[in-house]
């Protein structure tokens, strides 16, 4: 069972819209898309889920006198996904897990978070040293475990 | 077919497995260690990659069911509101431990005499001692003299740095008059042993390229192998074989193509932690033991006990550049360590200062607890918490139930055929109003020391990281599997080193406990070579 991917990444696009200051895309065109069709095509259950779940999603749109989901306006788009969410909860929390581990976890995201885009290895990062004068208070209340 | 006969077979390559072959290299005698994984190469940990985040979700998942490489077992936890984690490799579930290393408290080798329940360890802190201290030298663990929460120790390493985020912790204990310190970690803070120093690169859960964690692949095994340990990867055993004589006399395992071979060993050692030891005992079963090798009393499986965990999150104004240093170790609190029965639990637990969510992570807590929410307000709602969280983790002692179970699965099977283990586990009212409590306090500490908001999640889901009990010590045959120094009471050439053996769980995590216990059983086995089946 394959994704429809367009209207995956519309989808996509509206759960993790682009950030308004313009520094990040919206999911979909980041390409999240490919993890979560990763993550169907190893799981058959999740990929029936997902492919059930957007097209229960498209038929919301056509109820409505739409072609499909892309063909709504985007009041109307929030407003299909407002009503999968009560329709099919599952549906829609798994793809909201699966979109949150592929934008979260994206170079271009992780980034634009950080301010820059190299890996946390080998350079790691600076831990100033520490004032243990803090402990202070600690060591005058005395020992605290029980002698046995 | 192999037919050479080994003095040592040693089953499990992990924090027990790798400490006990190192001890007993000095024998001189042949060792060798089945591990069903392989080795980790440093180039192929995720924290070398930006995305590193991604592969907690993949290919190095806490859960063998999420992660599924093909040296991985599939656990059915669905009875369990904790879900089992663990890795299956050289240096097993420490790959990608974190690192926090305190050992347990003296009393709580005497829960019974003390507190009323559970049963008394048949040894003591006294006896454990000399071999904590050896495996504090040994792994590398950095902390700071003095901690009144415990008798004095010598700490090897200077202790991982707080951070503005300890800072802020440390200030909120402070402001209440509660104890706190700097934690103990198995972490080389400044170079040590040829290891390098950790560069508070905060990826520990998806292993450490640095090579600074102490992970047993990184501490022990190397030692262990030049000093003659054999060690062979990729080979899954599936049962140990018992003689005529009711002893054991060897292992069926397949080999890295998946071959099954035989090896016979004089002696057998288990260390496969406590799912994969009672898992395998189970699966050992012959005509003597048709329940299980060294089932007589039925306690095997049983017993199993978890640490179940609460987090409570503190949300802050301001960021708290809690991405830096080792994610688990930092800061603990053992104010609420000892019995006090004005609480309504007895025993207690330990707090643990987590570093603040990385973005991926930080995101999947915040969904289900609706602080994250699609659409239109998204990007503000992260904002709002990104780097500004502090996770204070209260990790409870759990009391032994028989009730909480490792069996074998009647249909799920891992690669090789071998039946899964089924985890039959639930929370008891102590540990229920321990996690209550630890939750109330904790939002004290958390709202002195500047909190602005609160997230909890209770008992955490994936925190199966300890896994005790299930093959319990104890002198009486009728009540425990295995004696005083490790030895099956019913298979005298049959040792378990893990933390089955566990006789209760302490309120810490478990590793020091578990390598101290199996350093103790290498000595005494070595010290009673002339008459071990006695
Ligand atoms: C995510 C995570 C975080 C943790 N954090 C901490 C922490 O901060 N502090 C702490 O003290 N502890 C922590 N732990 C727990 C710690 O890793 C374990 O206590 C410790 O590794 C247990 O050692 P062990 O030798 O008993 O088992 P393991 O280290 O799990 O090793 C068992 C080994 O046996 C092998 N094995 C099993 N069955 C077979 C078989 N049939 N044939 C061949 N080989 C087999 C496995 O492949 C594995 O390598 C954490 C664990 C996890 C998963
Ligand atoms: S923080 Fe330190 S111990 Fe953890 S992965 Fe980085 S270097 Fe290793």
């Amino acid at each position: 069972m394959t994704l429809n991917t367009q209207l995956l990444a519309m989808v996509l696009d509206e759960l993790i819209p682009s950030r308004p200051d313009g520094l990040l895309p919206g999911a979909g065109s980041l390409g999240v898309g490919a993890v979560v069709e990763h993550a169907a095509g190893g799981t058959p259950e999740l990929g029936q889920l997902l492919t059930q779940g957007l097209a229960a999603l498209d038929d919301i749109a056509r109820r409505s006198g739409a072609e499909g989901f892309g063909a709504l306006s985007p009041t109307a788009r929030v407003a299909a996904l407002r009503d999968i969410e009560q329709a099919e909860p599952m549906f829609l929390s798994t793809l909201l897990m699966l979109a949150y581990v592929g934008y979260y976890s994206a170079e271009p995201v992780v980034a634009a978070l950080k301010g820059n885009a190299r890996p946390p290895h080998p350079l790691g990062y600076d831990l100033e040293s520490d004032d243990l004068s803090l402990l202070d208070a600690v060591r005058a209340r005395g020992k605290l475990y029980r002698e046995c | 077919m192999t037919e050479h006969t080994v003095d040592v077979l040693i089953i499990g390559a992990g924090a027990a497995g790798a400490a006990v072959a190192w001890s007993l290299a000095d024998t001189r005698m042949h060792i060798l260690c089945l591990e069903q994984g392989d080795w980790v190469r440093a180039d192929a940990y995720p924290g070398l990659r930006a995305n590193w985040e991604l592969s907690q979700a993949g290919d190095f998942a806490v859960s063998p069911n999420t992660r599924r490489r093909p040296e991985d077992y599939p656990v059915n936890d669905s009875g369990s509101p904790i879900s089992m984690s663990m890795f299956n490799g050289v240096g097993g579930s420490t790959v990608l431990y974190a690192a926090h290393f305190p050992r347990f408290h003296p009393s709580d080798f005497r829960v019974r005499t003390l507190d009323g329940v559970a049963e008394d360890w048949p040894i003591d802190y006294q006896r454990l001692e000399p071999f904590y201290a050896l495996n504090d030298r040994m792994t590398g663990v950095a902390g700071l003299a003095g901690d009144p929460a415990y008798p004095p120790k010598e700490v090897p390493l200077p202790p991982v740095r707080l951070g503005k985020l300890g800072r802020k912790l440390a200030s909120g204990f402070n402001e209440l008059g509660w104890h706190w310190w700097p934690s103990d970690s198995a972490i080389a803070t400044v170079e040590y042993e040829g290891r390098a120093p950790c560069i508070n690169a905060g990826t520990c859960l998806v292993g450490c390229p640095q090579g600074a964690k102490g992970s047993a692949d990184v501490t022990y095994w190397p030692v262990a192998l030049r000093a003659g340990v054999e060690l062979r990867t990729r080979c899954r055993v599936r049962e140990i074989t018992v003689g005529a004589d009711g002893m054991a006399d060897g292992v069926i395992y397949y080999d890295e193509i998946g071959v099954e071979r035989r090896q016979k060993a004089e002696v057998v050692v288990l260390a496969c932690n406590g799912v994969g030891t009672a898992r395998l005992l189970l699966n050992s079963r012959s005509p003597q033991f048709p329940d299980g090798l060294a089932n007589r009393s039925g306690l095997v499986g049983r017993n199993l006990m978890l640490h179940p965990y609460a987090a409570t999150i503190g949300i802050f104004d301001e960021p708290l550049q809690g991405y830096k240093g080792p994610v688990g170790c930092g800061v603990w609190s053992q104010e609420f360590y000892e019995t006090d029965p004005a609480r309504g639990f007895v025993r207690g637990f330990t707090y643990e200062m987590n570093r603040s969510f990385h973005p991926m992570f930080g995101a999947l807590i915040a969904l289900p607890q609706g602080r994250l929410p699609w659409g239109a307000a998204h990007h503000a709602a992260f904002a709002g918490i990104h780097d500004r969280t502090l996770p204070l983790l209260a990790i409870c002692e759990d009391l032994p139930d028989p009730a909480n179970r490792v069996t074998l699965d009647e249909r799920l099977t891992d690669s090789s055929g071998i039946p899964a283990p089924k985890i039959t586990y639930r929370l008891s009212e102590n540990s229920q109003s321990m996690l209550d409590f630890s939750i109330a306090r904790a939002t004290e500490v958390l709202q002195a020391a500047g909190a602005r908001d609160i997230m909890v999640e209770s008992p955490v889901k994936m925190a199966g990281w300890h896994l005790m009990g299930t093959a319990r010590m104890g002198t009486d045959p009728e009540r425990s599997v295995v004696n005083e120094w490790g030895r099956c009471h019913d298979v005298r050439n049959v040792f378990i080193v893990d933390g089955s053996i566990f006789v209760t769980a302490g309120g810490v995590n478990p590793t020091s406990t578990v390598q101290a216990l199996a350093l103790y059983i290498a000595d005494t086995m070595k010290n009673k070579l002339a008459n071990l089946f006695d």
